[in-house]
């Protein structure tokens, strides 16, 4: 009898306490603690110069989401297996995500997919792996398209590229040899020949276009073009892959002839974004696909493509 | 009859569950009443509050704007009356004048330039040079400057790109131009002087504000166009959306729109002049438990108001229910029949006189209990004389003794009646063990006991009998005449020399049997009288059959009740009359149990 009626008052009590335990101290919900993401981004050049529009939108998201970004350029080596050494350091450095800009994908996936750690691809990737890249084919496409709008005769193509060429390289360059009607298609790799060596040979009188796959070599024959009066002679067009302050000034001036671009402050932002996203709630994989955008003179300066040319943050 | 409980769960609560439970169901939902009620009106309030707090830092906000603005319109006022107007361009102290007012501002201002209605750069500090890439005379900018000359213009933000500047760097400005009046070698021309304001101060001043209620705060230009927002890159690159062109059409004042799925509250306020506008944006919900542990605590508060409730209920309902339960225990003690148990009296007025009742109930039940157990004993001891006296050994022997006499003096046919007689006697005397007979073997078996006694006592005595037709069959108590008839004969007739007349009478008067035994015997005194009825420690004779006067009378109001019974009328010398006085109660409804005696 008596079991029968304190019974209910003691359930009634140790309720209540637990209650209170969990609605007023630490001991069973704990406090969300505002958690710092540290997140390294590792890119393919041993500079930092052609990524501020990127960084931007990095920096953006890392005040958004909480996030701790360590920058990281290659040393002098640009190859896969000393990125593939900085981010197995950023392992042991105990970053929770990896933003790669990768030297070349193909030989890194194994080596990705095995390390364990959370990465976010800048640039297309077949495997699965996580990305924020343009679609390389529509790019290949755009390019070919504005080649063949452009320039009616023969004329030569040449591919100017910082090292070889890789996976999405290839898509661009297969579509251009497909797509264009140029007379001679070359592949220049400015690692190991001199823009200014080839310039020399090329015969002034043939109409030369220059296409860049990246912002580097087309920093370097924007440099040429305007600063030596007698290689420019050879320099008919120029056009590139992916933008920077300088070479849309370049463009303004006349002297890039046009750039293919894409919102490269909103791919830094997804991609902190999507790392944080992942670090929350593991086994999230998005790729993520930009938009690319031909940009000229005419259009450089238009409300659609000012903001994305020159983000405000 | 056992208690059967109601399947009814409700009704079988006891009284105790029964308060504890209504009074704890009123409290518990008058508490949330006041709970719910006072939450909201506090939300409510609150969410006004912050509504005010949130107006009020708009206008803030709004005042700094306004300050600023003020500012920009005072320097460009300074550099055109105070430099510009007064001077001749030819002068070489404009540059210097400029660049000093420049200096002083240069923490928000970019660039202030002089440009030609043809669109020459006429100055410009910091030192720079126009794109030649650019008409300046065919920007919408320029040319609007110039045809609304009163006015200073405002532009929204745009990337500076008019000037030749560092290559790997560029400028996000407001634009601000008015059209000016130079004077150039002595002649008066339109120009528009230009200054650029930094973007980046307009953010300083935004970008810190915080709006209550996970709000936040941009600013618009009069077509709803973004002058400055903190998520300005999402919203460019379409990851965002923002409702500013319909807030655009707002008028200053506070609204409550649904945008992208959710309503939120909207503050706007102009800034002078520009025709700006600040919009505040907040989450509509109001003030709510938005975290776990808020909720959790919000829920502890409830249940622990519902605990102390409880407890003073429980207090309560015990203090009123133990007196009954304790009551209900007496009662239960008393139904299992210790009617010797102690009642408890105690607890409130009406628990004490329930209890009261129940004790003066239990004593009542003890009495009654006690009066039929006298009675049973009584009518035992009666039926047991009663027994007793059926084989009345005196009477027998001399009975006998009267028929041997007969028979030796050859008189067979009165030895028969008497042998008869005796036989009907003794077969109504026993009647099988039935106390109740009716009139006629009443009558029958007072009559047989005359006619013996009659012999015996040589005609001393004369006797009557007149018993109406009608009463015949109905019902008499056995063994109730011949007692009093023996009592008549010993004690009346004893000294009677053949003038004793015993007369018996039976007849109904309406729903009362009748008897009388009359004798012309020695009477009695009244205390005699009394003494014979009332005397519990009289000696039955022993000459009779030893039941007595008492016993008749106590036997027929045993059986028939107090009202029944006999009396008698005496006097000394004269003589004695008993009556008695039954129910007319047909003997057989006795039989068939129609009635109970």
């Amino acid at each position: 009898m008596f079991k029968k009626e304190i019974l209910p008052w003691i359930i009634f009590a140790i309720i209540l306490a637990i209650l209170f335990i969990m609605s007023s101290t630490d001991m069973i919900i704990k406090d969300r603690e505002e958690s710092i993401f540290p997140i390294s981004v590792i890119i393919d050049d041993t500079s930092d110069k052609y990524f501020t529009n990127l960084k931007k939108g990095m920096d953006r998201a890392a005040g958004q989401y909480n996030v701790d970004i360590n920058f990281i350029t290659l040393y002098e080596n640009k190859s896969y297996l000393s990125q593939l050494e900085k981010l197995n350091g950023e392992i042991e450095n105990s970053a929770k995500a990896i933003v790669l800009v990768p030297v070349d994908i193909t030989k890194m996936q194994d080596d990705i997919l095995k390390s364990g750690i959370r990465v976010i691809i800048l640039g297309e990737s077949e495997y699965n792996i996580e990305s924020v890249s343009i679609d390389y084919r529509k790019a290949a496409a755009q390019i070919s398209e504005v080649l063949m709008r452009e320039h009616k005769g023969d004329y030569n193509l040449f591919i100017l590229k910082h090292g070889a060429l890789d996976t999405e390289d290839r898509v661009i360059y297969d579509s251009l040899i497909k797509n264009t009607a140029y007379q001679n298609i070359e592949v220049i790799n400015l690692e190991v020949n001199k823009i200014e060596d080839k310039l020399a040979k090329l015969n002034p009188k043939e109409e030369n276009v220059f296409f860049s796959l990246d912002k580097q070599s087309t920093v370097e024959i924007s440099d040429i073009y305007t600063d030596d009066e007698i290689l420019r002679e050879g320099i008919s067009s120029i056009y590139g892959l992916g933008s920077s302050t300088y070479i849309l000034n370049k463009l303004e001036q006349g002297i890039v002839s046009g750039v293919l671009v894409w919102n490269e402050y909103e791919q830094g932002y997804i991609a902190i974004k999507n790392a944080v996203d992942n670090i929350k709630t593991p086994g999230i994989k998005n790729k993520e696909v930009l938009e690319t955008y031909y940009i000229n003179r005419e259009n450089m300066l238009d409300k659609e493509f000012v903001r994305i040319l020159y983000p405000i943050d | 009859m056992p208690f059967k409980k109601n399947k009814n769960f409700i009704y079988n609560l006891s009284i105790r569950d029964s308060i504890f439970i209504y009074f704890t169901v009123t409290a518990l939902m008058a508490v949330l009443f006041i709970g719910i009620s006072l939450y909201a009106r506090l939300s409510s309030q609150l969410s006004s509050t912050l509504e005010d707090e949130n107006i009020g830092m708009v206008n803030q906000v709004n005042t700094s704007m306004d300050t600023y603005i003020r500012n920009i319109i005072r320097l460009s006022d300074s550099l055109y009356y105070g430099i510009i107007k007064n001077s001749d361009l030819s002068d070489e102290f404009i540059n210097s004048n400029i660049s000093l007012l420049y200096d002083n501002n240069k923490s928000y201002v970019e660039n202030i330039a002089l440009l030609s209605k043809e669109g020459r750069l006429l100055e410009a500090v910091p030192a720079a040079r126009l794109k030649d890439i650019y008409d300046i005379k065919s920007e919408e900018w320029f040319l609007n400057t110039l045809r609304k000359s009163e006015n200073i213009h405002f532009s929204t933000p745009h990337l500076q790109y008019i000037f030749d500047s560092n290559k790997n760097h560029y400028k996000w400005v407001i634009t601000v131009s008015r059209a000016v009046e130079i004077t150039v070698g002595g002649n008066t021309e339109q120009a528009v002087l230009l200054i650029d304001l930094r973007y980046a101060e307009i953010e300083n001043i935004l970008n810190n504000v915080h709006i209550g209620n996970r709000g936040y705060i941009y600013m618009i230009d009069s077509k709803g166009e973004i002058i400055w927002h903190p998520d300005a890159g999402l919203l460019y690159s379409g990851r965002k959306k923002e409702n500013n062109i319909v807030a655009a059409s707002y008028s200053d004042g506070v609204y409550k729109e649904r945008f992208d799925g959710r309503d939120r509250n909207i503050i706007i306020k102009s800034v002078g002049y520009t025709g700006w506008k600040i919009v505040a944006v907040t989450s509509n919900v109001g003030i709510t438990l938005d975290s776990l542990k808020t909720k959790i605590f919000f829920v502890f508060i409830i249940i622990f108001i519902l605990f102390i409730v409880a407890l003073i209920n429980s207090y309560i309902s015990s203090r009123i229910t133990e007196p009954i339960k304790e009551l209900e225990k007496s009662v239960n003690e008393i139904e299992e029949g210790n009617l010797d148990t102690d009642v408890y009296i105690d607890g409130s007025y009406e628990i004490q006189h329930l209890g009261n009742s129940i004790s003066s109930m239990a004593d009542r039940i003890k009495s009654l209990m006690n009066d039929i157990v006298i009675e049973h004993e009584a009518k035992r001891r009666s039926e047991f004389d009663t027994l007793q006296s059926q084989i009345n050994p005196h009477f027998l022997y001399n009975t006998l003794d009267i028929i041997v006499w007969m028979i030796e003096n050859e008189r067979p046919a009165q030895a028969v009646q008497v042998v008869t007689a005796l036989a009907r006697f003794f077969r109504i005397s026993l009647s099988k063990g039935k106390n109740i007979i009716t009139v006629y073997d009443e009558i029958e078996h007072v009559r047989n006991y005359l006619m013996i006694q009659h012999m015996r006592f040589k005609n001393k005595f004369m006797y009557e009998i007149n018993v109406e037709e009608d009463i015949q069959e109905l019902a008499s108590l056995k063994l109730m005449l011949q007692p009093l008839v023996e009592n008549a004969i010993y004690h009346g007739m004893e000294f009677m020399d053949g003038d004793g007349l015993i007369r018996i009478k039976a007849w109904r008067e309406g729903e009362s049997l009748f008897f009388s035994i009359e004798d012309n015997g020695l009477g009695m005194r009244k205390d005699m009288v009394d003494s014979i009825l009332y005397n519990e420690n009289r000696v039955p004779s022993k000459k009779g059959s030893g039941i007595g006067v008492r016993n008749v009378n106590e036997r027929i109001k045993l059986y028939f009740g107090d009202e029944y019974g006999l009396s008698i009328d005496s006097e000394p010398d004269e003589g004695t009359r008993i009556t008695l006085r039954l129910p007319a109660i047909a003997y057989s409804d006795i039989r068939e149990g129609k009635k109970n005696v």
